[in-house]
């Protein structure tokens, strides 16, 4: 008997490059920045009310593209989904239907993305390319670019506002989402389908995988986890505003890709998209302890994330 | 019930106006082994997707245990009982092996939906050895040589417990070896009364395990015969639809050429990353050097490394006597190497393009007269290729993805061979390939070494590799373990022990 392969002990790098990053970013800081209380509880709080937002998209995220597909309308539907969410508790409605509404708009959008990318076959790049004008701009419309604020301070607790102990309520969104996602990504037949979609459209066809399903699934998702995470800005802010999470699609996309998740799709890992998150949140909150202004900000936290991908490859 | 348990009747089927199947009639009788062959492009593939739902049908009907079906996806066929392994590899390649044998069929943790892992696994490595392979369930597809995908191709395949099994090609990327536990396999699954419909280019095989043949020709039935009432001759000639000359015998080479320098020369090689280990050769101008070996010996390994396409190599090179270095493929293919690959989906074709695109990538810049692309160059270059090798195609600007498997090889042939380098590579380059089309493949290599070129050709199929090789090596776990001059192999029992051992 001659057919043998062993699994070689590999390091996967890129899988776990994050993870590396993430501890030396951190002990670099928590030396060179202990003076200005970057270990203090107050400012872990901090970076956790600051990454859980783009933890949820991200999660959501890290489907869409281990299906091999993108989606740059979640900052987008974010702004809508807040403003929608501040429209009915202004209404007096409650929190149930306020739930309700955000959830759904951001669903909505992701359905319509999911149509397009499924049914139609626009690749989901230009799709939500199109999008993210198009509900930004509804967003604006909506209330004459006026905020909305809310009022309801049950809501802005749970929401996004609130503390337990010292822990912020946003950190216990992270870890459900997180766990959620984790369950689905790696336990389930819907995970497991995703990731065979973008590792290999044709060969998940020919074994009887439902491609286009899958494909709209993921694009739903992302934007029901939109949804969500706008309900947290809105919570966050007690208010809701078209500028909300303006941006964010690059800061969630980078989150995911520094997590080890391949752009490629096919390959991913939920906690790396966790810690790749967490991982933005430090630099960010780092660099502005550290007394950096908004360019120096922008120019290190931009070679960071070039350097941890580039490390990322190495064999 | 009726004896026959797939009947396939009048079925017809065209893509954009050609028609590629029609008026044919099937059928596959209750645990018999049923051979479909036919050249490269007979429609063989596409009668087996319709059967299984992939494609459908324009005409015709099925039946199954006699009573008509109507079968719309992969799993409508699968409800049937019948289960495939495509000619196209249909693993995903970042998915472990477990994870592609249970892809779409994964066990689940009782009442819940959530995917049991460990039964997964359990189950895999059950399965990997009823096929007697020592394959790690978690390692992932990617990791693995074409050759081993195969067999987990065979593996999902028969995971399903089908009634009916469908194998296009399932031995093309195989060696002997593996290509006899196939063999084993196929007995037991017979045993159990396993219907099998068998696609296949190489004659042997047909001849040693199934009981009826089915030879398509140009979309059209020719006829079914008993496997016993039928020689290879006569085989040969239904499938080509003439008298095929020239087989595959050894011709003394006309030109004798000089072995005293070598072209190619290689010295202590190895490489942590592919196990190879010590390998020394010599290649001579206007030699052919056949390659022979197992499965996971390290041939493709050795082309590979010597195309510059592994970085942790040691050793020497030497090209006319003096040392060189091998960056990566380019600088290969800028000191007179081409390498014909393996896993030609992988490396060698851009499907999406069409069937000219691709064969003149390589040679872009002779397409040019000065500074633009002169159309007619390619167009003649490409129907020069077409023609040689006859590549079936609708036209030069089909999209070479939906061509047949065998005529996507020719086209990765023939975008090697209109580089006209010095030192060809070839690592099987007749996979899938029918036979009309292998007896010129081994013409145009005689041609080529004629012409003063060297060619290295690594092949598991024997008589292919005793028909034109003047020298044959052995490789075993990463080394070169012997070399015959072709006088002195006898016969391909010969060579075939030499492999063992
Ligand atoms: N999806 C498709 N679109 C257009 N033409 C196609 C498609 N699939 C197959 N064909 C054409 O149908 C013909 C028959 O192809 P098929 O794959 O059935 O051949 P085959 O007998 O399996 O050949 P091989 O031995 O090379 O595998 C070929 O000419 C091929 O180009
Ligand atoms: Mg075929």
């Amino acid at each position: 008997m001659q057919s043998k392969i062993k699994g070689r002990f590999r390091f996967d790098w890129q899988q776990n490059i994050v993870f590396i990053a993430f501890a030396f970013v951190f002990i670099f800081f928590a030396i060179t920045l202990y003076k200005d209380g970057f270990l203090s509880v107050f400012n872990i709080a901090n970076i956790f009310r600051q990454t859980a937002i783009i933890s949820v998209m991200a999660i959501g995220m890290t489907f869409v593209i281990s299906a091999g597909e993108i989606d740059l309308s979640v900052g987008s539907i974010t702004a809508l989904s807040a403003l929608s969410t501040a429209l009915v508790l202004d209404a007096g409605l409650g929190i149930i239907i306020a739930l309700i509404v955000g959830l759904a708009t951001g669903m909505f959008f992701g359905v319509v993305n999911g149509f397009f990318v499924s049914q139609i076959g626009i690749p989901s790049f230009l799709v939500t390319l199109g999008m993210m004008g198009t509900i930004r701009g509804t967003a604006m419309w909506l209330t004459d670019t006026k905020p909305i604020p809310i009022l309801n301070d049950t809501y802005n607790f749970w929401f996004g506002s609130g503390n337990i102990g010292l822990i912020p309520i946003l950190f216990f969104w992270m870890i459900l989402i997180g766990l959620i996602g984790y369950v689905v990504y790696n336990k389930t037949t819907f995970g497991r389908h995703t990731l065979a979609v973008g590792g290999n459209e044709k060969a998940a066809k020919y074994t009887g995988v439902k491609t286009s399903l899958i494909k709209f699934k993921v694009m739903a998702l992302s934007g029901l986890m939109a949804g969500l995470a706008g309900m947290l800005y809105a919570g966050r802010m007690q208010s809701g505003r078209y500028t909300f999470g303006e941006g964010d699609e690059l800061s969630v996309i980078a989150a995911v890709i520094l997590g080890g998740t391949s752009l490629f799709g096919g390959m991913g890992t939920i906690i790396g998209t966790l810690v790749g998150a967490l991982l933005m949140g430090v630099i960010n909150n780092g660099l502005i302890i550290a007394g950096l202004d908004v360019s120096q900000q922008m120019i290190i936290r931009g070679l960071i994330i070039i350097l941890a991908v580039a490390l990322g490859k190495k064999k | 019930m009726s004896e026959n348990i797939i009947e396939m009747k009048n079925i017809g089927k065209s893509f954009n106006k050609t028609k590629v199947l029609n008026d044919v009639n099937f059928n596959l009788k209750n645990g018999e082994v049923h051979a479909l062959v036919g050249g490269n492009g007979a429609g063989k593939s596409t009668l087996m997707k319709i059967l299984t739902g992939v494609y459908t049908k324009e005409e015709g009907k099925i039946y199954i245990e006699g009573s008509l079906v109507d079968i719309k996806n992969l799993n409508d066929a699968e409800n049937y009982g019948i289960s495939i392994i495509f000619q196209e590899l249909s693993l995903v390649p970042t998915l472990s092996v477990a994870e592609n044998i249970f892809l779409n069929n994964e066990p689940k943790k009782n009442k819940s939906k959530l995917i049991n892992d460990k039964k997964m696994i359990e189950e895999t490595k059950k399965l990997l050895n009823d096929l007697e392979l020592e394959i790690d369930p978690k390692i992932r597809i990617s990791e693995l040589s074409v050759g081993y995908a195969q067999m987990i191709e065979i593996a999902k395949a028969v995971s399903k417990d089908a009634k009916i099994l469908i194998m296009d090609e399932p031995t093309a990327a195989l060696s002997e070896n593996e290509t006899t536990l196939l063999f084993d396999f196929i007995d037991k699954l017979k045993e159990k009364n396993v219907s099998i419909i068998y696609i296949s280019h190489r004659m042997e095989e047909i001849f040693k395990i199934t009981d009826r043949i089915t030879i398509l020709r140009n979309g059209k039935k020719i006829t079914t015969v008993k496997t016993s009432q039928i020689d290879m001759d006569k085989l040969i000639e239904y499938i080509v639809g003439k008298n095929l000359e020239e087989k595959f015998e050894w011709k003394p080479r006309k030109n004798s050429f000089k072995k005293d320098k070598p072209v190619l020369e290689v010295k202590n090689f190895s490489s942590f990353k592919s196990n190879l280990n010590d390998v020394n050769f010599k290649l001579f101008k206007g030699e052919i050097l056949g390659v022979a070996g197992l499965m996971g010996s390290g041939r493709s390994e050795m082309v590979e490394t010597i195309f510059g396409l592994d970085d942790k190599k040691t050793g020497q090179i030497l090209l006319d006597g003096k040392e060189i270095s091998i960056k990566n493929a380019e600088d290969a293919m800028d000191k007179g190497f081409a390498l014909i690959p393996e896993d030609r989906r992988e490396e060698g074709l851009i499907l999406d393009h069409s069937v000219k695109e691709n064969i003149l990538l390589t040679v872009f810049d002779e397409t040019k007269s000065r500074l633009l692309i002169n159309n007619n160059i390619g167009k003649d270059i490409t129907n020069n290729y077409i023609d040689k090798l006859n590549i079936v195609t609708d036209s030069m600007h089909k999209k070479v993805s939906l061509l047949s498997g065998g005529n996507q090889q020719k086209v990765v042939l023939a975008k090697w061979l209109a580089t006209e380098p010095r030192i060809y590579l070839l690592d099987e380059p007749t996979i899938g390939v029918d036979i009309g089309a292998k007896t010129e493949i081994m013409e145009i290599i005689r041609e080529i070494a004629n012409s003063g070129k060297s060619v290295l050709v690594i092949s598991s199929e024997l008589r292919e590799l005793m028909a034109v090789s003047d020298r044959i090596l052995i490789m075993s776990e990463g080394k070169v373990v012997d070399s015959f001059e072709r006088s002195e192999i006898r016969s391909e029992e010969d060579l075939q022990h030499a492999i063992q051992n």
